[in-house]
């Protein structure tokens, strides 16, 4: 059986409460590949569970408690500000949505995202840099983000969807006491959360065991004009579709296994994008990302290299050419947005989403 | 007594563990049953008396060794910077 093949399988029997016995994993692949699809920690406690132990499914356990915990003490340091402040504020993605896995580390955050309302934002801000210690840090793929001192990255947002205003009135006045979305705008909001992903080039596995979750609470026919109104009936039914597949409800369809082969590619490319984008600890794999990107990124950039892979180092030599000429973050981000377009245009447009491809 | 507000305990894996949150899961403890307890009554804010006091009552331990692997346990917690003397 195949890593892949594993994860899947893994999955399953975390959704569906299911054991079975593990034997010949390749660990470090599997939880390579895991790991590129944010579900590292799911895998080690489903293989911890069914009796298989091993060095690094411990190790992802005890990085994945202390992540969740450390974002946990952060999240409750701001909302205690907030609250005293009567900011109104929702908290969106992981930190709504942990609580409905078996245990709420599983679900893996690499930040904090909140929305706040946009007449308290100003103040809010400064509670956080000036109270709370955290300085803006430059980000692309959000408004700002910010970051304390012991490396805890806030997304804080005013919009909720970035670059796509005339979707932002359905989640207008969904501000509430309980700082977060109910069950049906948290569906939704994860729908158009996916589908902006996907326009990126992004899709994780994790996306799917989120909207496993989801979907169980929601009420379907309550949504239904507000799906339209976002236009992502195609992308609803599609991704729900792949889902039932994942849980062996059905076979996969061609679409379902479009989708499959977008997710297992992108963990292929190691997420490129993110990579790039997201500063590396690592100064040498952060300069090699930047200096020589993946291949998808170049065939991307330089279409030629579909017909011609063996002109690569050529390329490499001409882009470097540009970027070392160019504002070179901004070079780098409009490549990556250019290659995602042109590798990805099929699927954008076979699940509906050609309204969300600016 | 104290306990250093970085650490917390937790069940996983089938042990009891001490996850540091401040340092990426690196630093693991695991603690049998009776170091658990120590650890939960230092966190509610018991002395050293009190906890040897209510160990006796949930173990059936000779009291001399008890006395002696829980002032071992306190003391490697502090010289690991876990619990701190007020």
């Amino acid at each position: 059986m195949t890593s892949k093949d594993t994860l899947k399988q893994i999955l399953r029997l975390y959704l569906k409460d299911e054991k079975s016995s593990f034997s010949d994993i390749n660990d470090k692949e599997l939880f390579w590949l895991a790991n590129a699809l944010n579900v590292s920690a799911i895998a080690a406690y489903v293989l911890n569970d069914n009796g298989y132990k091993s060095d690094i499914a411990s190790k992802c356990i005890y990085k994945a408690i202390s992540n969740y915990e450390r974002l946990k003490e952060a999240r409750s340091n701001i909302e205690e500000l907030f609250n005293e402040n009567s900011i109104k504020y929702l908290n969106i993605k992981g930190s709504s949505i942990a609580k409905y896995y078996k245990e709420p580390y599983l679900r893996y955050s690499s930040d904090i995202d909140i929305v706040v309302e946009k007449r308290d934002y100003d103040k809010a801000l400064d509670l956080m840099t000036n109270t709370l210690g955290y300085a803006n840090k430059q980000s692309a793929l959000h408004e700002i983000t910010l970051v304390n001192k012991e490396g805890i990255n806030v997304d804080f947002h005013s919009n909720f969807l970035l670059d796509q205003d005339k979707y932002e009135e359905v989640f207008n006045n969904q501000f509430n006491e309980n700082h977060e979305f109910n069950d049906n705008y948290k569906y939704l909001f994860h729908l158009v959360h996916g589908a902006m992903h996907l326009i990126r080039g992004q899709m994780e596995l994790r996306y799917f065991i989120d909207l496993f979750y989801l979907r169980k609470n929601v009420d379907r026919l309550a949504i239904k004009e507000e799906i339209n109104k976002l236009d992502l009936s195609s992308f609803d039914n599609a991704v729900n579709s792949y889902l039932d597949s994942l849980l062996d409800f059905k076979d996969y369809s061609e679409k379902d296994k479009e989708i499959d082969d977008f997710i297992f590619n992108y963990a292929k490319d190691e997420g490129a994008s993110n990579r790039v984008l997201n500063n590396s600890d690592n100064k040498i794999s952060y300069f090699f990302s930047h200096a020589f990107p993946p291949f998808s990124i170049m065939k991307g950039k330089y279409p030629i290299l579909k017909k011609c892979p063996i002109l690569l180092p050529i390329m490499y030599i001409v882009r470097l050419f540009k970027v070392l000429f160019s504002r070179r973050r901004q070079y780098v981000i409009n490549e990556i947005k250019e290659s995602v377009k042109n590798n990805n245009s099929n699927i954008i447009e076979d699940l509906g989403l050609s309204t969300y491809n600016k | 007594m104290k306990v250093n507000s970085d650490y917390i305990l937790k069940h996983a894996l089938d042990s009891d563990i001490l996850v540091n949150i401040k340092n990426n899961g690196n630093f693991i403890i695991k603690l049998n049953d009776t170091s658990r307890d120590i650890f939960n009554y230092v966190s509610e804010g018991k002395s050293k008396e009190e906890i040897i006091e209510l160990l006796l009552k949930d173990y059936d331990v000779n009291k001399e060794t008890l006395i002696k692997d829980t002032e071992s346990f306190i003391k490697e917690m502090i010289e690991k910077k876990i619990f701190f003397n007020d």
